[in-house]
């Protein structure tokens, strides 16, 4: 068969994958976010794909899988709520508000910095600031060098480090 | 700034990453050194408990029945969006459409003619999270995207969508499970039911819909259809159908 019609996701197969997975999802989101409300929306969009565009079968590792659609959900929405940068304009990042009681603005300077990152260099990121592996792991996982790992790890902390909070390692 | 998130531990030389503790603590397999390691280090063990802490929270006040209902409306509004724009772009004229050009339309004589006029197969495609689009003759499309048809026929009839692929492979796209075709009504051009994820056979591919007056032998044009030669436009013969046929590309 070369195609398949819509399958779903449902029931007891989403309510497993929730019950196991959910909260550290939502955990992620927050982390990327930094608002409750966006995190739950984040998480909901998350589901939303996984029911709607199911693997044919559960990958290996369901939470690195789950991580990557609720990491694109958050810069989806970040890009969405984000003040845009004029394509041709290389506008300088505004400084973050201290303390952070801004939401708004601290989303629109990450949506800022994401959007200038590729995809390769997020990822590297998020695997280093947010789930905690060395470089070399982080090479290992995204089968690149040790050098590009450390340059691109660079290029991420200069561009949002402060949004995790980086000075405090 | 509020710290909204628990305090990942810190890592010593034997620990392992953050990534692989929250792994661990959604029941994946992990290594028995890991396992063991987790246990019986204070920084490790604290954290699976703030996790477990964190998440019998989490789950209380989030159940998934509630949830799942959240997923449902927000699904619902979504259709609503997304069939507004299906509307809206069936409400186009149709030769603003690049919809299917016909290639074939088999008379034979003296048998009964389907006889529509300006009947017209529409096929969108969809990504995930993006708004719908008509498929264009040859437009590139990918492993994943959705298709979806709608058609307007100004006469009752049966219709099936058939595709061939780049590998040669013939399938039927609509109705999936139903022999004979599925019954059309005059006068509407609300999308077809379901949708269709291509798959990753690569090159050029055939959408081919059939219409005719009565219940359609699709496993004869099937065989037809697979023995079109590649490359070749199809050409289907059913008596009193008339057919449309429209290529896409999959590099």
């Amino acid at each position: 068969m070369s195609s398949h019609p819509e399958v779903r996701l449902e029931g007891h197969e989403l309510a497993a994958l929730y019950e196991r997975y959910a909260y550290l999802v939502h955990r992620r989101c927050l982390a990327l976010l930094g608002s409750r409300s966006d995190a739950d929306d984040a998480l909901q969009e998350t589901f939303l794909r996984v029911r709607r565009y199911p693997p044919a079968s559960l990958p290996d590792s369901p939470l690195a899988w789950l991580y990557t659609i609720a990491q694109n959900c958050c810069f989806d929405l970040l890009k969405r709520r984000g003040r845009e940068v004029p394509s041709g304009e290389e506008a300088p990042l505004p400084e973050p508000s201290v303390g952070s009681g801004q939401d708004a603005d601290r989303r629109a300077v990450l949506g800022a910095a994401i959007r200038k990152l590729d995809a390769a260099t997020r990822e590297i990121g998020l695997l280093h600031h947010l789930g905690g592996l060395t470089q070399e792991e982080v090479a290992e996982a995204t089968r690149l060098s040790r050098k590009t790992v450390g340059k691109k790890l660079h290029l991420f902390e200069v561009l949002v480090g402060n949004y995790f909070s980086l000075g405090e390692r | 700034m509020e710290d909204l998130v628990p305090d990942r531990p810190q890592r010593g030389p034997d620990c392992p990453s953050t990534l692989t503790l929250e792994a661990l603590f959604a029941r994946e397999r992990v290594s028995p050194e890991t396992a063991a390691h987790a246990q019986g280090c204070t920084e490790c063990s604290g954290y699976l408990r703030r996790l477990q802490t964190g998440q019998g929270a989490f789950l209380a006040a989030r159940p998934f029945e509630r949830f799942e209902r959240q997923l449902d409306r927000a699904e619902a509004a979504k259709g609503q969006r997304r069939f507004g724009l299906w509307a809206k772009v069936l409400a186009l004229p149709a030769v603003a459409l690049c919809a299917l050009a016909v290639v074939q339309v088999a008379h034979p004589r003296g048998e009964d003619a389907v006889r529509i006029k300006g009947e017209a197969l529409h096929v969108y495609f969809e990504r995930a999270g993006a708004a719908p689009e008509p498929v264009t003759p040859d437009l590139l499309l990918r492993a994943g995207d959705r298709l979806r048809f709608a058609y307007a026929a100004p006469s009752p009839g049966w219709i099936t969508i058939l595709d061939k692929d780049g590998t040669g492979q013939v399938s039927v796209f609509y109705p999936f499970h139903a022999q004979g075709g599925a019954p059309i009504q005059a006068g509407s051009a609300d999308p077809l039911p379901g949708t269709i994820a291509l798959d990753d056979a690569r090159g050029p591919e055939w959408l081919v819909a059939v219409f005719s007056p009565q219940p359609i032998d699709v496993s004869s044009l099937k065989t037809q259809l697979a023995r079109t030669p590649a490359g070749g436009t199809p050409s289907l013969r059913c008596g009193g159908c008339r057919i449309s046929a429209l290529r896409i590309q999959k590099p």
